[in-house]
């Protein structure tokens, strides 16, 4: 079992392997050192090739040097005594010159003006070589002797020639033995300096995508892990202080917030599960027990009348619960229109006082007028109806609301008060905002727990926020607009 | 009357169907856009419910083009969304009315008969009357039998609505929404006790009630008892 696991790892080894380079190819560190590994041997090479051209130019103009002061010497020769003597002269000087530097590379050639060989070592004239220009060539028709050829026939020489008075032409010129070797070897080195480098930065791009790579891969390994379910995991950190680990804690600050959410998702699931159930079970049982006996028609039909009831019940429920989370979500702006707060409440106070009247409940407004502000009209009327409903719905016959809009440094304040039995608990007062939470006092009246998580949230959506306050006695709500910013 | 029923709510559209059939109509059915464009240029109506979504052509695009080829019969639109200005975009797109899901067949029963009503008085005269209920939409003033009836901006608001759709059912949502202007579900019986003051004025002292409560639907303006 175990050697037969070894094997297999064998097997896939090199697979393995292969998989990290293909990867570590793809890597934008590892491309990054790649493409400044070119960038860097294109200068080293562009560097060292101007090194090696300016120190080749270095040595043709030190021959040249060389060449042109013997030229000059042997011409001056000439220059002293009569033209035959002096000519006999040249070549004696030529002769003696090529006998002494017998293992040297100079080389010399006197000829007439048909080109015949006067004197000198070398075997012919060059071709194609016009007399008294400097010149450059291989020894493409083996003129130099072979004593002074290096070992490979490929000889380059270089030469100045001068055309004499009589229409003879000399011609001195240097084999470049040693300095065709010196610079093949600085040649040589560059290019193996040019290789070297590469070799390094390549090493190096590997080794920093490597790096990168083992970092990325312990976040990617987490990332896995927590969405095959385990919540709970967080990228390691290595203590290193760099930019992964400003990474690492910024995703490990995410993932405990979208654990928080989820908390609050689930919390608000649950609720809407058990909030649900019991209506719905009401709803199921009265169909079941009138389905027990046959009854009369008209007490199925208010069977189905209270079951329709209780379907609209849900279907409101759910309407309000989707107007919460567009709310909590953000309506779009173009819907922000200027709503004139002043009018909408004073025609909401108005629609109400009838139904206020009908409950014995005394409503008021103080309403300063002219206020208005950048709104969702639809959502502000909503608010205000939930706040006026609530009050409407759990204060007893004979109580009060006051309904007062002001506004004071640009920050508009509209609070809706009663002298009913209020929310004593500070707590409750905080608690009552959330969603389904429904007090004790208010179970026995109809609503779903749902009214002021609405007002909250649309509150959210316009910048403002929701307090209720205890009114001694009674309850009393503030809805703050602060100063509106451009929307 | 004719309908037209374009919704692509297979099941949906069957009990729409069903239900605006036992209340009398006729009606037709649609599946997608294309279809339904297609049956209302060819068809005669008196009224098209279109959902605005929908498979081909959506309910708008339909709307248009129908309204483009000089088309009057009133449309009632069916949405799943309920935003204001959703609301707006769909009555600018030639739509008469606008109901969003969910809403009760009742709620749609009496929009649709309220919008093939409009057609018929639309050239709207300027007194109303029910019975011996006299509304002087010019003068602004209501008698019944010869008496006058004091009524507040609001009241005579209402009334008038609820005269211009005598014999109808007329549901709370409408009267919220064309007397009051709202798009809100109130949670208290706000509108109900609107609705019994007014009866309190025009009522009371009368031997026959003009304004009827319908269980589960709304209202109705009418001298024949409901």
């Amino acid at each position: 079992m175990c050697s037969a696991m070894r094997l297999s790892e064998l097997i896939r080894q090199p697979g393995m392997i292969w998989r990290r380079f293909r990867r570590l190819l793809r890597t934008s560190v590892f491309r990054l050192a790649l493409l400044f590994a070119i960038a860097f041997s294109v200068v080293v090479g562009v560097s060292l090739a101007g090194v090696y051209w300016l120190s080749t130019q270095y040595i043709v103009g030190q021959i040249d040097v060389n060449l042109q002061d013997e030229l000059t010497q042997l011409r001056g020769d000439i220059g002293e005594g009569n033209s035959k003597d002096s000519s006999e002269g040249l070549i004696g000087q030529i002769r003696e010159r090529v006998s002494q530097n017998d293992k040297s590379s100079r080389l010399y050639l006197l000829v007439d003006a048909n080109r015949h060989i006067l004197a000198g070592n070398l075997l012919g004239w060059p071709k194609d070589l016009t007399c008294g220009e400097p010149a450059e060539f291989s020894d493409q028709s083996d003129i130099v002797p072979k004593n002074r050829q290096a070992e490979d026939s490929d000889i380059r020489v270089r030469a100045l020639s001068t055309q004499l008075p009589d229409g003879r032409c000399l011609l001195v010129g240097q084999a470049m033995i040693e300095e065709e070797g010196f610079t093949d070897h600085t040649g040589y080195l560059l290019t193996w300096a040019l290789g070297i480098i590469t070799l390094f930065s390549l090493a190096g791009g590997g080794w920093m995508g490597l790096a990168v790579l083992r970092r990325i891969d312990t976040i990617t390994h987490t990332a896995t892990q927590i969405m095959a379910g385990e919540f709970s995991r967080r990228i390691p950190d290595e203590g290193k202080g760099d930019e992964f680990s400003d990474l690492s804690a910024r995703l490990n600050q995410m993932l405990d917030r979208i654990d928080e959410l989820m908390a609050g998702m689930r919390s608000v699931t649950d609720n809407i599960a058990h909030d649900l159930r019991s209506p719905l079970t009401r709803l199921r049982n009265r169909l079941e027990i009138s389905l027990t006996h046959d009854r009369p028609a008209d007490e199925y039909r208010e069977v189905m009348q209270q079951t329709m009831d209780d379907a609209d019940q849900l279907l409101a429920l759910f309407n309000t619960l989707i107007a919460i989370a567009q709310a909590e979500a953000g309506v779009r702006r173009e819907v922000f229109t200027t709503v004139d707060f002043s009018s909408l409440l004073l025609d909401l106070v108005d629609f109400y006082q009838l139904a206020a009247e009908d409950r014995g409940i005394h409503l008021s407004a103080q309403i300063q007028p002219g206020i208005t502000r950048l709104a969702s009209q639809g959502l502000l009327t909503q608010i205000v109806v939930n706040l006026l409903e609530n009050a409407l719905n759990h204060i007893p016959a004979g109580s009060k609301v006051a309904v007062t809009l002001a506004q004071q440094d640009k920050t508009i304040t509209l609070t809706i008060a009663d002298n009913g039995p209020g929310i004593p608990n500070p707590a409750d007062r905080l608690r009552v905002l959330e969603r389904f939470v429904r007090l004790d006092t208010a179970r026995s009246s109809p609503g779903s727990g749902l009214g002021l998580a609405l007002v909250r949230a649309a509150m959210h959506e316009h910048g403002g926020t929701v307090e209720l306050q205890d009114n001694h006695p009674g309850l009393k709500v503030v809805l703050t607009f602060p100063c509106q910013t451009e929307l | 009357m004719k309908l037209l029923l374009v919704e692509d709510d297979v099941q949906a559209a069957a009990y729409l169907a069903k239900g605006l059939e036992e209340s009398g109509h006729s009606v037709d059915r649609a599946e997608n856009g294309t279809d339904g464009l297609h049956l209302a240029m060819t068809g005669e109506y008196d009224a098209l419910i279109v959902d605005r979504m929908l498979p081909g052509l959506d309910g708008l695009s339909l709307i248009a083009a129908y309204r483009a080829a000089g088309r009057a019969t009133p449309v009632l639109i069916l949405s799943a969304r309920g935003e204001v200005d959703d609301r707006v975009t769909g009555l600018k797109a030639g739509g008469d009315d606008y109901l969003t899901k969910p809403y009760a067949f009742s709620e749609l029963l009496a929009r649709i008969e309220a919008l093939t009503r409009r057609m018929q008085t639309r050239d709207s005269s300027d007194t109303l009357a029910v019975a011996d209920l006299v509304l002087d939409r010019v003068r602004h003033k209501v008698t019944r039998r010869d008496q006058p009836i004091l009524l507040q901006p609001r009241e005579f608001r209402l009334l008038d609505y609820l005269m211009r759709h005598a014999g109808q059912v007329v549901t709370r949502t409408m009267l919220l929404e064309q007397v009051w202007g709202y798009h809100f579900d109130p949670q208290t019986n706000v509108i109900d006790v609107h609705i019994s003051r007014l009866r309190s004025k025009i009522d009371r002292d009368f031997d026959t009630p003009l304004l009827h409560t319908v269980r589960g639907a709304g209202y109705v303006l009418s001298d024949a008892p409901v």
